[in-house]
């Protein structure tokens, strides 16, 4: 969740200053398949509601939207899972743009659906979509990866301290 | 006739009287070489040299070592002081262009005939399809939904959401952001609609109306957000298709939206200043 919060931060603020703000793809949507892949449902459903919350806090788009991307997301990984071995790790590209497509495809609806006047698909928003399609292919393999192992070294390192705590 | 010890003293004493008559003599004819002495010193010197060669090769080694390592100590410090200074130097020019940008406020601030509240942009919005920042001023502030946010190059966009300390807002360039606008020059009325990255449409505008690349649009006041007059953008392009009754005008804003850092909250006239008409 702690995790959550820092891409966020650093995705409204840091990342448009290095001029990655509308062709780099949202990184949360790596967070959501990893929970997908990985973690229990119970747990990955609260954080997905409160990172899709705070993104819906911060958005100008219709109330929820990310909320029901993440939760699309997600559904869509676990509902994977059944048919597809997807933690090989070179299937990650694929599941990673699945996610990005998703993701603009619900706001691609959710801004021409939602709102009371009609509004115009420009140009630059299939390059922008194709820009973040080509980031995530070539950077979220790598984020899954290193998402899972810092997920692990902290879950080891909390047990640990956990344990070393029931001894004193 | 001399006992042993009598022939000793005169023995040393005649020694050194001929050392001191040969010390006399030779030291009157110094500059004469003497051949032996060549011999030996042709023999010597070259051993002196390397032996002096190499004592002065180690001194240099040891001398440059301890120089090296001050050198390196002063390197690192002018490297540190070179980088303060630029630090230094990049905060002035950052001042300065704030400080430029912040003049500019004031003097719009003073020339506007409404209170307004300085503000600064501190998150964007995370989805490229939404055109949205997030200001450090809300409601604690005076701030509402629904003022007007500008900036002393034309409008910004307006406030949509807000809370105690911060305020949501849908910037000019978003795809629901419409502003009543018309032709400076010719008055014809029309609809801003953010429509790309980077620019607007101008709808609505019927076939008749005058408009030319180049013409300035501004607020017309009628949409009940933005006082009237206030500066929109630049018309840029005009198509006027053979079917339907309007023209297609495309604007670009004056503001530079990627670069926004500082815009200003436009408070509503005070009811004393709508009675006097200001």
């Amino acid at each position: 969740m702690g995790l959550g919060m820092l891409v966020i931060i650093l995705q409204t603020t840091v990342f448009h200053r290095l001029g990655l703000s509308t062709g780099f793809y949202d990184l949360l949507i790596v967070q959501i398949i990893y929970l997908g892949l990985y973690r229990p449902l119970r747990e990955s459903l609260i954080i997905i509601g409160m990172i899709g919350f705070a993104m819906d806090s911060l958005t100008g788009g219709p109330y929820g939207l990310y909320l029901t991307t993440y939760f699309w997301i997600f559904a869509g990984v676990r509902w994977s899972m059944a048919y597809f071995h997807l933690s090989n790790t070179l299937i990650f590209p694929f599941v990673v743009a699945f996610g990005v497509i998703v993701e603009n495809l619900i706001h691609l609806v959710g801004t021409v659906s939602f709102e009371a006047a009609p509004v115009s698909i420009a140009r630059t928003d299939f390059r922008t979509v194709i820009l973040q399609l080509l980031w995530s292919v070539l950077t979220g393999p790598l984020v899954l990866i290193l998402l899972n192992k810092l997920y692990r070294h902290s879950e080891k390192w909390f047990l640990r301290v956990l344990a070393t705590g029931r001894e004193n | 006739m001399f006992s042993r010890k009598t022939v000793v003293i005169l023995g040393v004493i005649i020694f050194i009287a001929a050392n001191i008559f040969f010390l006399t003599v030779s030291s009157r004819n110094r500059t004469s070489s003497f051949l032996p002495y060549r011999i030996s010193l042709s023999l010597v010197a070259p051993l002196q040299e390397i032996v002096i060669r190499w004592i002065r090769f180690n001194e240099n080694i040891w001398n440059h070592y301890f120089y090296l390592v001050t050198a390196a100590k002063e390197n690192k410090q002018i490297k540190k002081a070179l980088a303060d200074a630029e630090a230094k130097l990049n905060q002035y020019e950052e001042l300065t262009l704030a400080n430029q940008r912040l003049r500019r406020l004031l003097d719009f601030k003073k020339a506007t005939p409404r209170e307004v509240i300085a503000a600064e942009v501190i998150s964007r919005d995370p989805s490229p399809w939404f055109k949205t920042v997030v200001i450090n001023k809300g409601k604690n502030n005076g701030v509402e939904k629904g003022y007007p946010v500008v900036m002393s190059e034309g409008i910004v966009g307006q406030i949509i959401e807000i809370s105690n300390s911060y305020a949501k807002v849908l910037l000019l360039i978003d795809r629901n952001s419409a502003v009543d606008g018309v032709v400076q020059r010719s008055r014809a009325r029309g609809v801003v609609k953010g429509a790309a990255e980077t620019q607007c449409m101008f709808e609505y505008l019927l076939r008749k109306h005058d408009v030319h690349v180049g013409d300035m649009i501004v607020t017309s006041g009628l949409d009940g957000v933005y006082p009237k007059g206030l500066s929109i953008g630049k018309v840029v392009t005009v198509d006027r298709p053979h079917a339907g009754i309007f023209q297609q005008v495309s604007v670009a804003p004056f503001v530079d939206f990627e670069k926004l850092e500082e815009v200003v909250v436009m408070l509503p006239p005070l009811m004393q200043d709508m009675e006097t008409g200001r």
